[in-house]
């Protein structure tokens, strides 16, 4: 896996702004949801946060430097996701897809094409089955 | 007669200097000082320590179990360090060269640039093209102060140079840019910490509760403007470096003519933009 600087941090932007909607999540449900749920949420929160952190710091060493799996579809996978999140009201379906996006940031950051591909596959599943839980 | 004849030559003489030596007898003060403020710029490296605090200054707002991995970034961060200081030394040193052979003085090669290029390569984090470029700015600073050159020689450094400057200029651009994208994290951090702190506060009730509150979001409100300040110099550092790619790619195309007034009056525009934008930097930058 080899990315641009530019395109990495593209995709931290992705991450970072993921966190953020989980975030709006959380804060919208603060009176809906139990305690230990909101301390689950923040954490993933952290987590999305962090990994967008990781991707800047590899944007600036440039140690990921030309991309082999379509930035698009990356993109447009965080882009998804962050838009599945603004709709969604079921927590287990939030967690799941801050669970896959950052399994897939850890993959990025990895630099493993083989785990980038599973992983990119275990976010759009994620943000497919929380979709249609919403529209349920 | 061999008195008229001798006059003559004298006087052809003259002409060839003053002519080959145009670039040699006009003031390049415009130029000079397009160097001196570019070179001021690249020294500054406020925005690289920053970056490198970036990690440790969040552990004041994350839980506690994020340590590890924030002083993991911190480190690999602190690792980048000595390459990021080398692409800003680079292009300093090469502008004050620049500057000297403007004002037809000596340049001079500072060996802290040879050593900050070890540390660079050390590190194994760079982009070769980038390290490339920036030793070779390097070398070209070399060649002016190993031969001696001066005012004339201004076009050839300018040719030689160009290229290198403009791959390690574009470089500090994305660097500059993930600088900015880290204070986007710092202040998503900031958010979570403080939103969650006045919930719990306020979820305590009554008029204690309220005014921890009101304290809470008046410091928030400070951290955030921090924020917003240090964006803005970033995006004036942002600014100068462009104006160093442009003002430079501007000199390389017309480094035949350098005293032509027309470029040295534009120079000399740029200059003043330069200097404003850098003043922001100065009175915005830092923590």
């Amino acid at each position: 896996m080899r990315l641009t600087s530019d395109q990495a941090l593209e995709l931290s932007k992705g991450f970072r702004g993921l966190a953020i909607v989980v975030g709006d999540y959380r804060y919208r449900e603060w009176e809906h949801i139990s305690r230990s749920q909101r301390q689950a949420i923040e954490n993933w929160e952290w987590s999305l946060l962090n990994a967008a952190g990781d991707i800047i710091t590899l944007a600036v060493g440039k140690v990921i430097d030309e991309t082999k799996v379509a930035l698009a579809k990356l993109n447009g996978s965080t882009a998804d996701a962050r838009s599945a999140v603004k709709k969604l009201t079921a927590v287990k379906g939030v967690i799941n897809v801050a669970t896959a996006a950052v399994a897939l940031a850890g993959a990025i950051i990895s630099g493993n094409t083989v785990a980038i591909v599973a992983t990119l596959g275990g976010l759009v599943d994620a943000t497919v089955d929380a979709t249609k839980e919403k529209d349920a | 007669m061999r008195g008229r004849f001798v006059r003559r030559v004298l006087d052809l003489a003259l002409v060839a200097v003053v002519s080959m030596g145009a670039t040699s007898c006009a003031n390049l003060a415009a130029i000079r000082d397009f160097a001196t403020i570019s070179s001021e710029t690249a020294s500054y490296t406020q925005l690289v320590s920053d970056y490198v605090a970036s990690p440790t200054v969040q552990k004041r707002y994350q839980p506690p179990s994020n340590a590890g991995r924030l002083d993991e970034q911190a480190a690999t961060r602190a690792l980048q360090a000595p390459q990021l200081l080398f692409l800003h030394k680079s292009v300093a040193e090469y502008m004050d060269a620049m500057g000297k052979l403007a004002a037809d003085e000596a340049p001079i090669y500072d060996k802290e640039l040879d050593s900050l290029g070890s540390s660079a390569k050390n590190a194994k984090l760079a982009d070769e093209k980038t390290v490339t470029a920036a030793t070779t700015l390097g070398k070209c600073v070399f060649r002016a102060v190993a031969d001696g050159w001066r005012r004339r020689q201004l076009a050839n450094l300018v040719a030689d140079a160009d290229s290198s400057l403009q791959t390690v200029v574009a470089g500090l651009q994305v660097v500059t840019r993930a600088f900015f994208d880290d204070l986007d994290n710092e202040r998503q951090a900031l958010h979570i910490y403080y939103e969650d702190l006045c919930r719990l506060s306020s979820q305590a009730g009554g008029d204690a509760a309220a005014a921890g509150v009101a304290a809470l979001k008046e410091w928030r409100d400070s951290r955030l403007e921090a924020i917003k300040a240090r964006e803005r110099a970033i995006n004036a550092y942002g600014g100068v470096l462009e104006h160093i790619a442009k003002g430079h790619a501007k000199l390389y195309a017309e480094r035949g003519r350098l005293s032509d007034k027309q470029l040295l009056s534009e120079m000399g525009q740029a200059t003043k933009q330069m200097r404003e934008l850098f003043g922001a930097v100065r009175e915005l930058g830092g923590r």
